[in-house]
C-alpha cells in the first residue's frame, strides 16, 4: 500500500490551542508529496463520525498520531480519549485487515518521549517521537519520517519546510481579507487548496 | 468446429456486445492499453505541481467551500508581489 498510497491520516486534536501545530503538519505532508486527509474533511450529516473516521483510516497508508493532549482538562479532569482511539482503530486495522491494511505505517508523537507509559502503556515497544511542543521540533521530525516513507531524496529538509510554513502562514490574513473572511473561518478543504496553491506558485 | 457469429444481438440483453465491441474499437483507434491496477491507483491523485526541488503536489480529497482554486491562486499571487 504505501509504494502507491499517498494518503496520510492525521490524528490530533482540532481546537484553537493546536490549530498551528495541525497546520504545521498539513503543510508537512503536502510539501513531501503526500495528501492529508483528516476527520475534518467528512461533512455528511448521515453518516456516523466514527464511520467517517474508520473509513479515512481505512483509505489511507500511512498515519500521523499526535498523542500530546492526552491530558485531563481543568473542567472535568478527564483526558481526551479520541487520539487514543483512532490510533487503537489504525494499529487494529494494520494487525487485522487485509494485506494492504497490513503495509500501513504510522508515527506516534508525545510531548515527551516516555510520558506515554503512564497512560497507554500498552504501546511500549513502538518508537514514539517526542516534539516538546515546539513547532520547530514538530516539522522537523514529521518531514524527516514522511522522507524516510516516501524514498524520495529531493523533498527538502525540515528546517527549511519550517521557513517555508512560517512564510506561507503570513499569507493566510491576507488571503481570507480578500474574501472578507476571518483565517477561523477556514475550512480543511480550502486549507489544503491554499497549501497546495502557494507551493504551485512559489514552485513556479 | 465453426466459429460462432457475434452479431449485434447475441448478448443477453442484446446491446452489450456492441457496447463492448465499440469501447475496444474505440481504445485501439486512440492506441492506449487497456487500464491496468497500477494505472488506477496512481490516477485517483490530482497533481496541481511540481516544486523546483521535484516534489509533485497532490491536490486534496475535499474540495474548498469558500474560495475556488483561481480565486486563491490569484489571491495568493497578488499578496505575494505586494510582499515583494
Amino acid at each position: 500500500m504505501p509504494a502507491t498510497n499517498r494518503d496520510v491520516f492525521i490524528n490530533c486534536p482540532f481546537d484553537p490551542e493546536y490549530k498551528n501545530f495541525f497546520y504545521a503538519i498539513v503543510f508537512v505532508v503536502i510539501r513531501s508529496g503526500f495528501r492529508a486527509r483528516c476527520a475534518l474533511e467528512a461533512d455528511d450529516a448521515s453518516q456516523n463520525r466514527f464511520e467517517k473516521i474508520c473509513n479515512i483510516i481505512a483509505e489511507c497508508g500511512y498515519g500521523i498520531h499526535d498523542i500530546s493532549r492526552t491530558e485531563p482538562d481543568p473542567r472535568h479532569n478527564l483526558p481526551r480519549f479520541n487520539m487514543p482511539l483512532e490510533l487503537g482503530v489504525f494499529l487494529a486495522a494494520k494487525r487485522f485487515g487485509i494485506r494492504a491494511q497490513k503495509l500501513k505505517r504510522c508515527i506516534v508523537l508525545d510531548k515527551q518521549r516516555y510520558r506515554y507509559q503512564t497512560f497507554i502503556s500498552d504501546i511500549a515497544g513502538q518508537d514514539i517521537h517526542s516534539h516538546e511542543g515546539k513547532q520547530q521540533l514538530l516539522i522537523e521530525e514529521l518531514a524527516a519520517w514522511l522522507r524516510n516513507q516516501s524514498r524520495l531524496r529531493n523533498v527538502p529538509g525540515g528546517r527549511k519546510m519550517a521557513r517555508e510554513f512560517v512564510s506561507f502562514r503570513r499569507t493566510i490574513p491576507r488571503v481570507c481579507s480578500q474574501r472578507n473572511l476571518h483565517p477561523d473561518e477556514l475550512t480543511f478543504g480550502d486549507y489544503v487548496e491554499m497549501v497546495v496553491e502557494y507551493l504551485a506558485v512559489t514552485a513556479a | 468446429m465453426a466459429k460462432r457469429k457475434i452479431t449485434e444481438t447475441s448478448g443477453r440483453d442484446g446491446t452489450l456486445v456492441v457496447k463492448k465491441m465499440a469501447k475496444k474499437r474505440a481504445r485501439v483507434a486512440a492506441g492506449s492499453r487497456p487500464s491496468n491496477k497500477a494505472a488506477r491507483t496512481t490516477g485517483r491523485y490530482e497533481v496541481a505541481a511540481v516544486t523546483r526541488d521535484g516534489v509533485r503536489i497532490l491536490r486534496g480529497k475535499v474540495r474548498p467551500k469558500h474560495f475556488t482554486s483561481k480565486q486563491i491562486r490569484k489571491a495568493i499571487e497578488s499578496s505575494l508581489s505586494a510582499k515583494a
